[in-house]
C-alpha cells in the first residue's frame, strides 16, 4: 500500500462498497469494531497501519467472513477479504482534478490581486473593460522591464526585472495598442472557475479586439471573493524580492492610472514609443523568463514529524 | 485560539454540529426537535460505560444570511447543509477551496430541491460529501460521526481525529 | 443527367473529402459502383392503335381506332370521353386498390365490364384483354387476370391462357420502374392530367423520387447501403464503457504494482534477516559438532561482533535518516519564492481544479459532463480527452500536506535543524561506541578462556525460534504476493480485452465519421443533380410560359423551385403570385399550371438517352368545366403547341363540346374525331360477346 493517510470512515466505506442495506451496514461497521481486542485500541493515528491492521487482522476475521457469506456477498468478494487484497482504491471515492504549474498559479493569483487591487480603489469597484486589464498587466510589465535586474539575463535584450519577475505574459502590438492572448486565456480561466465574473454592457464598446460591440465589466467571482477574503492578507507587504517587486509594480500602476477612463488610458499607452513606433503585430515585450515550478507542498513522510491533516 | 499540540489539549471534546438551512423543518421534522434527538445519544451522555468519555455536542443552525462569516462555520466539524443551499450561495466556493477543513464533515441533506439532478451535482464536486435523503440517513450520519470520535468506542484513534481536525482548524480561522 | 457523369463527380468528391479516409476510398467507390445503376428501357415504342370498351360506365360499346399520333376525341358531356380514359387505364393496370373509383364502374345494365387495347410495340402487334364482373358489396373479380395475344391479325387460334400484370408491364416496358418499387398507377398519372385528378402525380408522395429515377438521380440505392453500413458501426455497450473501464484497471493495476512491490521489498529484507541468522546458526552446529572447547572468549568475541553489527546497522538507519533530514532542509529553503504566498497559491489551486462555465458561451457546465470529466478524464467545456498531465486522479484519501503559514515553514526549518543536530549526536555517539567495541574486540584476539557449550546450544535454539518465525511471515507474503500477482494477471488480461474493444470502438466512430461524410456527399450530389435538373425544367418551363398571351398566365414571366427536396414549383405573375394548391381543381388556372409542369417535364425526358417504351401522354377536359373563357385560348394555343414540343408522343386528348374549346383550331395539328362515330347506343340489356373483328371466343 502506497504511503499515505487514510480515515476514519475507512469501515464504512469498506461497509457502502459492499452495498449492503443501511441496517447491513451498520451491523457489519459495529462486528468490526466488536473484533478489536482491547490492546488494538493503541493506535494513535487513522494512518496506513490502521488501514493495515484492519485488512491483516480483522477482515480476514472467521466472524466477518461469515457474516459477508450470510449477507449474500459474493464468494469472489469475500475473498477478497480472506486473501487480504481489497482494493482500497476503489472503496475510496475518486474523481479528477484539473492541474495547472506552479508557474501557472503564480500568475494566476498575482492577476487576481491586480484585479482586487484595482476594484478597490475605483469607484464602480471594477475592471470596466478587457481593454483596459489588457493595458495595465501591460503597464505592470513594462515598469518592471525599466528597473535593473535581479538576476542573470537569459536574452541578449535587457529584460530588467521582468526576467526573473512579472507576468509571463507575452505582448504584442494589435490595432488596440498592447495585447496579449495568453493574458486572454488566463482570465478566461479565472472566469471558468468563478474566480472572476464578466458583465456584458451592451452598446458601449472600446477599442479592444472583442470588445467592438459591447463592454466587459470584469469583477471579482464568488470564489475570487472568497479567496481574497482569506489570503488578500498575506498577498500583501510581501518580502520576497520577486514578489516584492511584483507588487510593488502592481501598486504603482494602480495608483496611476486608476482613476483613468478607457480614452485616458488608450492615450496614455499611445504615448509610449515602443508602442506607437511598433508595426501592427510585431512584439512588445515578452513575458517572464523564469519558471517557479518546484513544488512547494509538503508531502507526508514516512518518518514522523510532518504528517498534517 | 491556540494551536492544539496534543491529543490532550483537545480533550475534553466539545463537538459543533452545524445545520446550514433556511428551512425550519428538516424531512419533515423541525430543526429544534431534531437536533435534541440527535443530541440525545450515547455517546455524548458521559453515561454507562460512556462515563468519563468526556464528549459533548453543540448544536447551531445557520440560514443562508450567515454565510458570509465564514469563520463561524469553520469551526464546525459535522456539517449538515441543504444541497439547494450548498449550491446557490458562498458555500459552494468554501467547499470548492480548502475553506472547510477536509477532516470535517459535511453531509448534504437532499429534500425539495430546484434542481434537476442535484445528486450527480454533489458528486461533481471535488470534496468526499455523505448525502442525507432522509430522516434516517441524518440520524445515521450523527450517531456514526458520534461513535467514531468516541474514546470509549475507537480508542484512542478518536482522540487523534480531533486533534487533527482542531488543527487544521486553528490554521484556517488564524490563516 | 448521364450517368457518367453523376457517378464520376461522386467518386472525385470521394476523393477530395478529407474526412475521408484514403483507406476507406476504394471500399466507397465499390459501394458507388455496385449500387449505382440509372434504368435502362428498352428501346422499342409502344402506342395505342385501337380501343374497344364494353359496358364501361357510360359507355355501352365504343370501338375507336388511332390512326394519327395526336388526336382529339370529343363529344357533348356524359357521352363517356373521360370515361374512355380510365377504360384504357383500367385496360393497362387493373383497378387502382389504393384509389378504387368511388361509383362502380360496371355500367348499370351490364354484369360486367370488359376492355380489349390494340396496343403497337414497334412491328408487334398486341391485344390486351382484361374485364372485371361483381359490383359493390359482393366484390370484383376478373380485373387481375388479362390476356394478352401476340399478333391477334395472325393468330386464328385462341389461347386460352392467362396472363399477369408482369406481362403487361413488359410491353409497355414500366418493369424497370417497377422493380424499384414505385406503383403503376403513379408513374401512369406523371403521362396524364385528368381533370378531377389533376394533382395525382403532383401531389402523390413518390413524385419527386419517380422524376429522380426517371432522369437518372438514382443514388437511393447507394445511400441505403451506406445507412445499413453506418448501423453496423454501431457501438455496443460494452465499447461504449471500454474507454472509461480501461482507465480505471490501468490505474488499479498501477496500485496493485506498487503493493507487490513494497511487499517483495518487505519479504527481500525478512529473507537477508533470514539468511543472516541461518549463517550464525550453521556456524554454532559446526562448533556444537565438534564439541570443542570453545573459549569464553569466543562468546563474548561473538557477541561483540553481534553488538558491532546492530550498532552498525543503526548507524546505517541514522546516516539515511540523515540524508533525508538534508534533503527535506534543502528542499524548503529552494522554495524561496513562492513560499512566502504559498497558502494562497494553494487555494488557487484548488479553485480551479475544476471549471464550472464556459468562458467563451457563458454557459454552465451540465453535470452530466463533470461527470464523464469525473469517470473518463474529458475535459467539461468542450468535451475531448484532457492531456494526461494536466489533470490528476485525486482519492478522498489523499491529503496533500496542507500548507503552512511562513511562520510555520520556519519552525519546521527549525524543527528540522535540531533534528539533524540531534541525528548527527546520535551517528556520532554510535560511532564511539563501534569504535569502543572494536579496541575490544582486538583484545580479546589475544586471550583464551572456557568454553561455554551450554550457552551456544541456547542460542542456537533461540535462533532456530527465529528463523522458523522469519520464515512463517515470509510464507505469508509470498501467499499475498502470489495473490496480488493473479490480481495483476487478470487485470492484464483485462487490460488487453479493454484495449482492443477500446481501438474496436475508436475504428468503428473512425468509419462512421467518415461514412456519415460520405453520407453527406451523396445528399449533396443527388440535390445538385436536382438541382441541374430543376434548372433544365425552369427553362423550359418558361419557355413554355411564352405561349400564354391573354389568360392568367399573360403576365407570367418566370418560375421558381421552391426547395431542393421536391420539384414544388412557382410561377411568379407580375402583381401575384400562382399557387397550384390554392386553387380548385377545375379551374382553368390549376389545369394550365399543370399542362405546363407534365409537358415540360415530359419534353425534358424525351431528350434523355433512355426513356419508357410507352409515350402516350392522355388529357381528359383541358378546358375545365368549359367556363373560364378568359384562359381558353391560352389552352388553345398550348394545345397546340404540345405535339412540337411532344414530337415523339402520341398525345390522346378528349374534351366536352362546348363554345370555348375551339375545335377548328385544334384540326391543325390533331385528329378531332367525335366519340359518337365510334359509340354504340343501343340498350339491349345483354352481354354482348366480343363482337366484328375477331371472332375468338373469350374466357
Amino acid at each position: 500500500m502506497s504511503g499515505r493517510e487514510t480515515h476514519q470512515k475507512a469501515v464504512t466505506r469498506v461497509g457502502q462498497w459492499l452495498d449492503l442495506t443501511d441496517e447491513q451496514r451498520r451491523e457489519f461497521v459495529d462486528l468490526v469494531h466488536q473484533s478489536f481486542g482491547a490492546e488494538d485500541m493503541d493506535f494513535s493515528n487513522y494512518d496506513e497501519r490502521y488501514l493495515n491492521f484492519l485488512e491483516e487482522n480483522i477482515f480476514t476475521n472467521d466472524e466477518i467472513i461469515e457474516y459477508l457469506n450470510q449477507a449474500g456477498i459474493e464468494p469472489e468478494t469475500v475473498e477478497l477479504f480472506e486473501s487480504q487484497s481489497i482494493p482500497f482504491d476503489e472503496v475510496y471515492r475518486s474523481w479528477n482534478e484539473i492541474r495547472y504549474s506552479i508557474n501557472e498559479i503564480l500568475d494566476l493569483t498575482m492577476l487576481l490581486k491586480l484585479i482586487h487591487e484595482y476594484s478597490e480603489q475605483s469607484e464602480d469597484g471594477l475592471v470596466n473593460s478587457r481593454f483596459k486589464l489588457q493595458k495595465l498587466v501591460y503597464l505592470v510589465n513594462r515598469e518592471l522591464i525599466e528597473q535593473d535586474r535581479i538576476g542573470p539575463d537569459t536574452k541578449p535584450v535587457d529584460h530588467g526585472k521582468l526576467e526573473a519577475t512579472g507576468f509571463r505574459y507575452t505582448y504584442r502590438k494589435r490595432q488596440s495598442g498592447p495585447f496579449s492572448k495568453n493574458l486572454q486565456e488566463d482570465k478566461h480561466r479565472l472566469y471558468a472557475s468563478n474566480l472572476v465574473d464578466e458583465e456584458l454592457v451592451e452598446g458601449d464598446s472600446t477599442p479592444e479586439v472583442n470588445e467592438n460591440k459591447a463592454r466587459f465589466e470584469i469583477s471579482l467571482g464568488g470564489s475570487g471573493e472568497v479567496l481574497m477574503d482569506r489570503f488578500a492578507g498575506i498577498l500583501r507587504n510581501l518580502s520576497t524580492d520577486v514578489l516584492s517587486e511584483w507588487e510593488a509594480a502592481i501598486t504603482t500602476v494602480v495608483n496611476r492610472c486608476g482613476s483613468m477612463s478607457i480614452e485616458e488610458l488608450q492615450n496614455y499607452v499611445d504615448s509610449i514609443d515602443d508602442v506607437n513606433q511598433a508595426d501592427e503585430r510585431s512584439l512588445l515585450i515578452r513575458g517572464r523568463q523564469v519558471e517557479y515550478d518546484s513544488e512547494p507542498w509538503l508531502e507526508v513522510s514516512a518518518e514522523g514529524g510532518m504528517s498534517y491533516v | 485560539m491556540n494551536e492544539p499540540k496534543s491529543k490532550d489539549d483537545v480533550w475534553p471534546h466539545t463537538e459543533t454540529v452545524i445545520f446550514l438551512t433556511d428551512s425550519d423543518s428538516c424531512f419533515g421534522k423541525p430543526i429544534q426537535e431534531l437536533m435534541s434527538e440527535i443530541s440525545d445519544c450515547d455517546h455524548l451522555s458521559n453515561d454507562g460505560h460512556h462515563q468519563g468519555n468526556e464528549l459533548s455536542a453543540n448544536f447551531i443552525r445557520f440560514g443562508s444570511d450567515r454565510i458570509e462569516d465564514s469563520d463561524e462555520i469553520v469551526p464546525n466539524s459535522l456539517i449538515f447543509v441543504h444541497c439547494d443551499l450548498l449550491l446557490d450561495t458562498k458555500m459552494y466556493d468554501h467547499i470548492k477551496g480548502s475553506t472547510i477543513p477536509s477532516s470535517s464533515e459535511v453531509v448534504v441533506l437532499l429534500e425539495n430541491s430546484d434542481y434537476s439532478d442535484p445528486e450527480t451535482r454533489i458528486g461533481n464536486l471535488t470534496r468526499a460529501m455523505e448525502i442525507a435523503q432522509s430522516l434516517d440517513d441524518v440520524r445515521d450520519e450523527a450517531r456514526r460521526y458520534f461513535k467514531n470520535i468516541c474514546p470509549e468506542c475507537r480508542g484512542d484513534v478518536a482522540k487523534g481525529w480531533v486533534f487533527n481536525w482542531k488543527k487544521a482548524v486553528y490554521h484556517r480561522v488564524e490563516n | 443527367m448521364s450517368e457518367e457523369e453523376i457517378k464520376s463527380q461522386v467518386q472525385e468528391a470521394i476523393q477530395e473529402e478529407s474526412d475521408i479516409d484514403e483507406k476507406y476510398e476504394a471500399e466507397f467507390l465499390e459501394i458507388l459502383e455496385n449500387r449505382y445503376s440509372r434504368l435502362t428501357f428498352d428501346e422499342s415504342s409502344v402506342s395505342l392503335s385501337r380501343m374497344h370498351i364494353e359496358g364501361y360506365r357510360a359507355i355501352q360499346k365504343l370501338d375507336i381506332p388511332f390512326t394519327d399520333p395526336n388526336t382529339v376525341i370529343h363529344g357533348k358531356n356524359s357521352k363517356g370521353k373521360s370515361s374512355f380514359i380510365e377504360a384504357t387505364r383500367f385496360n393497362l393496370f387493373g383497378r387502382n386498390n389504393d384509389d378504387p373509383l368511388v361509383t362502380d364502374p360496371i355500367r348499370e345494365d351490364f354484369e360486367r365490364l370488359e376492355t380489349n387495347g390494340y396496343w403497337s410495340k414497334d412491328v408487334t402487334d398486341y391485344r390486351v384483354y382484361r374485364g372485371m364482373e361483381g359490383g359493390p358489396g359482393v366484390g370484383y373479380s376478373g380485373q387481375d387476370e388479362p390476356n394478352i395475344i401476340e399478333n391477334p391479325d395472325e393468330n386464328e387460334t385462341s389461347e386460352v391462357q392467362r396472363h399477369t400484370q408482369g406481362d403487361i408491364r413488359e410491353i409497355i416496358g414500366y418493369t424497370p420502374i417497377y422493380q424499384q418499387d414505385f406503383d403503376d398507377f403513379d408513374v401512369f398519372s406523371l403521362f396524364s392530367v385528368i381533370t378531377g385528378e389533376l394533382r395525382k402525380f403532383y401531389s402523390c408522395d413518390d413524385a419527386t423520387d419517380l422524376i429522380d429515377v426517371l432522369f437518372g438521380i438514382t443514388l437511393t440505392n447507394v445511400e441505403r447501403e451506406v445507412e445499413n453500413q453506418i448501423e453496423e458501426c454501431s457501438l455496443s455497450e460494452e465499447e461504449q464503457e471500454a474507454k472509461a473501464h480501461l482507465l480505471a484497471r490501468k490505474q488499479r493495476a498501477v496500485s496493485v504494482s506498487e503493493d507487490i512491490r513494497s511487499l517483495a521489498d518487505d519479504q527481500e529484507e525478512i529473507e537477508s534477516e533470514i539468511a543472516e541468522k541461518t549463517e550464525e546458526r550453521k556456524e554454532l552446529s559446526r562448533l556444537l559438532e565438534n564439541k570443542e572447547d570453545i573459549s569464553e572468549n569466543l562468546t563474548e568475541k561473538i557477541d561483540i561482533q553481534d553488538e558491532i553489527s546492530d550498532l552498525q546497522n543503526r548507524k546505517q538507519e541514522k546516516d539515511d535518516e540523515f540524508g533525508s533530514i538534508k534533503q527535506e532542509i534543502s528542499k524548503l529553503e529552494s522554495d524561496a519564492v513562492t513560499e512566502e504566498i504559498a497558502p494562497a497559491l494553494e487555494e488557487m489551486k484548488q479553485m480551479v481544479a475544476l471549471p464550472n462555465r464556459c468562458p467563451v458561451c457563458t454557459n454552465d457546465v451540465e453535470p452530466s459532463e463533470h461527470r464523464q470529466f469525473h469517470e473518463e478524464g474529458d475535459c467539461p467545456l468542450c468535451g475531448k480527452d484532457v492531456d494526461d498531465d494536466r489533470f490528476e486522479s485525486v482519492s478522498e484519501v489523499d491529503e496533500d500536506g496542507e500548507v503552512l503559514e511562513q511562520e510555520k515553514r520556519q519552525e519546521e526549518l527549525k524543527k528540522l535543524e535540531e533534528k539533524k543536530r540531534r541525528v548527527r549526536g546520535e551517528i556520532e555517539f554510535l560511532s564511539e561506541r563501534i569504535e569502543e567495541k572494536k579496541e575490544r574486540l582486538e583484545e580479546l584476539e589475544g586471550e583464551q578462556s572456557e568454553s561455554q557449550f551450554r550457552e551456544y546450544k541456547q542460542r542456537k535454539d533461540a535462533l532456530e525460534d527465529e528463523i522458523g518465525s522469519l520464515k512463517e511471515q515470509s510464507r505469508k507474503l509470498e501467499l499475498r504476493i502470489e495473490a496480488k500477482r493473479e490480481t495483476l494477471h487478470d487485470l492484464a488480461l483485462e487490460v488487453r480485452r479493454l484495449t482492443r474493444l477500446n481501438e474496436q470502438r475508436v475504428r468503428k466512430e473512425e468509419r462512421r465519421g467518415a461514412l456519415k461524410a460520405f453520407q453527406d456527399l451523396l445528399v449533396e450530389e443527388r440535390i445538385e443533380a436536382r438541382r441541374e435538373l430543376q434548372t433544365r425544367l425552369r427553362r423550359r418551363m418558361e419557355s413554355l410560359l411564352d405561349v400564354f398571351s391573354r389568360g392568367t398566365f399573360q403576365e407570367a414571366d418566370h418560375v421558381t423551385f421552391r426547395d431542393r427536396d421536391s420539384y414544388r414549383y412557382t410561377v411568379h405573375v407580375a402583381n401575384d403570385k400562382s399557387k397550384p394548391e390554392l386553387l380548385e381543381q377545375t379551374n382553368a388556372e390549376l389545369t394550365l399550371s399543370m399542362l405546363l409542369f407534365h409537358t415540360s417535364i415530359l419534353a425534358e425526358l424525351q431528350r434523355e438517352e433512355t426513356m419508357v417504351p410507352l409515350k402516350l401522354f392522355m388529357i381528359d377536359s383541358p378546358y375545365g368545366n368549359g367556363q373560364d373563357g378568359e384562359n381558353a385560348e391560352d389552352i388553345t394555343d398550348f394545345l397546340l403547341k404540345i405535339p412540337e414540343v411532344l414530337d415523339e408522343y402520341q398525345i390522346i386528348i378528349s374534351m366536352a363540346d362546348s363554345s370555348v374549346a375551339d375545335q377548328a383550331r385544334l384540326d391543325h395539328k390533331y385528329d378531332i374525331e367525335p366519340i359518337d362515330d365510334y359509340l354504340e347506343d343501343e340498350v339491349s340489356g345483354k352481354q354482348m360477346t366480343f363482337g366484328d373483328i375477331d371472332d375468338d371466343a373469350e374466357e
